[in-house]
């Protein structure tokens, strides 16, 4: 259906281009746009301008930031002789999360997948070998996701790093979810964390 | 699990149809068109979601109905719910070639084995992959070995641990069936061997998977030239043979009919012995295209702690004495006149 306006229209098209909304989400924002306060408009559209001006990506880890380096790899206080591998920088903020992790990240920006034109010419490979190369990384622990297309890319970086002197590269476990039941666990997983289980 | 009762709405040709299906043993007796195959077909889409007959909703909902309903009560343990179906279809299954054996084998196994599942999905994934790196080399540059490994080891690794627990399984469905052969004609002498074409079963399994490797390392200009993966458990053959013939050249209807009966209570058997749960057996129609002197020794072989589910159009042969006798009229609260 057309709106008579068609600056309203371009708005709801606008947002039917985004992740995950379909045409009536979009019409709902729109018009929730359209009779909210100005100023709170203008702070959003503003935001989106900054955000697309300001934010890049860090030229050492590949994690989205304002300040170049970025926070993590300017931190004195973490470990820059670790690297965690990870595909993209939601997962920097996971793994943050935790905060268990003291060492630094690398971004890859995806995961290998043929089927998507996806090779490791697309990936932040060549920049992982840069921070590799001249020494001082004893570790680059590789944290893609368990899917076969994430598994292929750690096979992957761990054969273009075997052969770097001093460097151990590991992958993060599979396991079962804190605090639940064994019972309740789905089954594959709970397969997996059997065979991938170590002495205690 | 045992099931207690299946209550139908819409569904098919049933109205409005009640089926009370406590006890070991339950005969379904009814016409031909009276909905008996339609209610092991609800049973099974209870149970994994998904016509056996591939139909879609709309196919299922009784014509000029808008939704159907299936509603099952069940008795059971938390987690597991398996049954093992046979109907006149299951012949065409097996001898609908290698992929339709295959999947007869998956489908068991993803039911058996959680590990299986896993494997299963990462092969396939990396097989699809790899399949696309062969085309896209065809027409582009070299692609770096790496990448190629990378898919490959996935692939060696998943494909070592499929075809070793098929094989396993095949072992055990082989052995219970020559037992229970044993019981129907001694003469029958039926066979199911599992031949991934590597024949690595008797190494280590990193030993495998290592020359998997190696096999799919070398395969890469042959593979090139195909565009795709000539080797691995999707390639996988599943041999089926009955008195010396293999179900999909030489043997008879009957004795084919036969085999995959056999097979299916083999499956059962080897699900009752690793599972404390035994599946729910459903036979539908067993006697046709059956030899009538063998359904009485057939029935015998149901597991005997399994609920056994069969139907006929009428009282069969042989029925044991311990079955249930359920006239499908007497299910039906309001039945159409399909």
């Amino acid at each position: 259906m057309q709106y008579s306006s068609a600056l309203l229209e371009t708005v709801i098209t606008e947002l039917t281009r985004l992740p995950g909304l379909g045409r009536k989400s979009a019409q709902r924002i729109a018009f929730h746009l359209l009779r909210s306060p100005e100023g709170d408009a203008k702070r959003l559209a503003q935001s989106i301008v900054d955000l697309k001006a300001k934010v890049e990506d860090c030229r050492i880890c590949g994690n989205v930031t304002e300040t170049q380096p970025c926070a993590i790899c300017a931190d004195s206080r973490r470990d820059n002789s670790v690297i965690c591998v990870v595909e993209q920088p939601m997962d920097v903020l996971a793994i943050e999360r935790t905060g268990e992790f003291r060492g630094s990240y690398h971004v890859l920006k995806g995961a290998l997948s043929p089927i998507d034109g996806i090779g490791p010419e697309q990936l932040k490979l060549s920049e992982l070998i840069d921070r590799v190369k001249p020494g001082g990384v004893v570790e680059v622990i590789v944290a893609t996701n368990p899917t076969a297309q994430g598994e292929a890319t750690a096979l992957y970086i761990a054969r273009l790093l075997q052969n770097v002197p001093g460097l151990r590269v590991t992958r993060i476990a599979r396991g079962v979810p804190m605090g639940s039941d064994l019972e309740f666990s789905d089954q594959v997983t709970l397969a997996r964390a059997l065979s991938g289980r170590k002495e205690i | 699990m045992r099931l207690q009762s299946i209550e139908l709405r819409e569904f098919r040709n049933h109205r409005e149809a009640r089926f009370d299906l406590r006890g070991d043993s339950v005969l379904v007796t009814g016409e031909n068109g009276s909905g008996k195959t339609n209610l092991i077909e609800a049973v099974v889409l209870l149970s994994i979601g998904r016509s056996f007959r591939g139909a879609r909703d709309p196919a299922l909902t009784r014509r000029g109905a808008a939704t159907f309903e299936i509603r099952g009560l069940v008795e059971d343990r938390l987690g597991v719910t398996s049954e093992i179906v046979a109907r006149g279809e299951d012949v065409a299954v097996l001898n609908g070639g290698p992929a339709s054996r295959r999947r007869f084998l998956d489908v068991a196994l993803c039911q058996l084995e959680s590990a299986y599942v896993g494997s299963l999905r990462d092969y396939t994934a990396a097989l699809r992959q790899r399949n696309r790196l062969l085309i896209a080399e065809r027409h582009g540059p070299g692609t770096d070995p790496n990448e190629w490994s990378a898919w490959e080891e996935i692939l060696a690794r998943t494909g070592v641990a499929l075809d070793r627990r098929r094989r396993t399984l095949c072992a055990e469905m082989g052995r219970n069936l020559r037992e229970l052969s044993q019981q129907v004609d001694p003469t029958l002498d039926p066979t199911v061997e599992y031949h991934d074409g590597f024949g690595d079963s008797g190494t280590l399994e990193e030993a495998a998977v290592a020359t998997r490797l190696q096999l799919l390392e070398r395969a890469r200009p042959r593979d090139r030239r195909m565009g795709w993966t000539m080797n691995g458990p999707h390639r996988a053959r599943l041999h089926c043979a009955i008195g010396g013939e293999e179900l999909s050249e030489g043997a008879s209807r009957g004795y084919s009919r036969l085999y995959s009966i056999l097979l299916r209570l083999a499956l059962a058997r080897a699900f009752e012995e690793r599972q404390n749960d035994p599946p729910v057996v459903l036979l539908d129609d067993p006697e046709s295209e059956l030899d009538p002197r063998w359904i009485g020794r057939v029935l015998k072989l149901v597991p005997e702690s399994s609920q056994l589910v069969v139907t006929a159009c009428r009282e069969l042969s042989e029925t044991p004495s311990r079955y249930r006798r359920l006239p499908i009229d007497a299910a039906a609260l309001a039945s159409s006149a399909a």
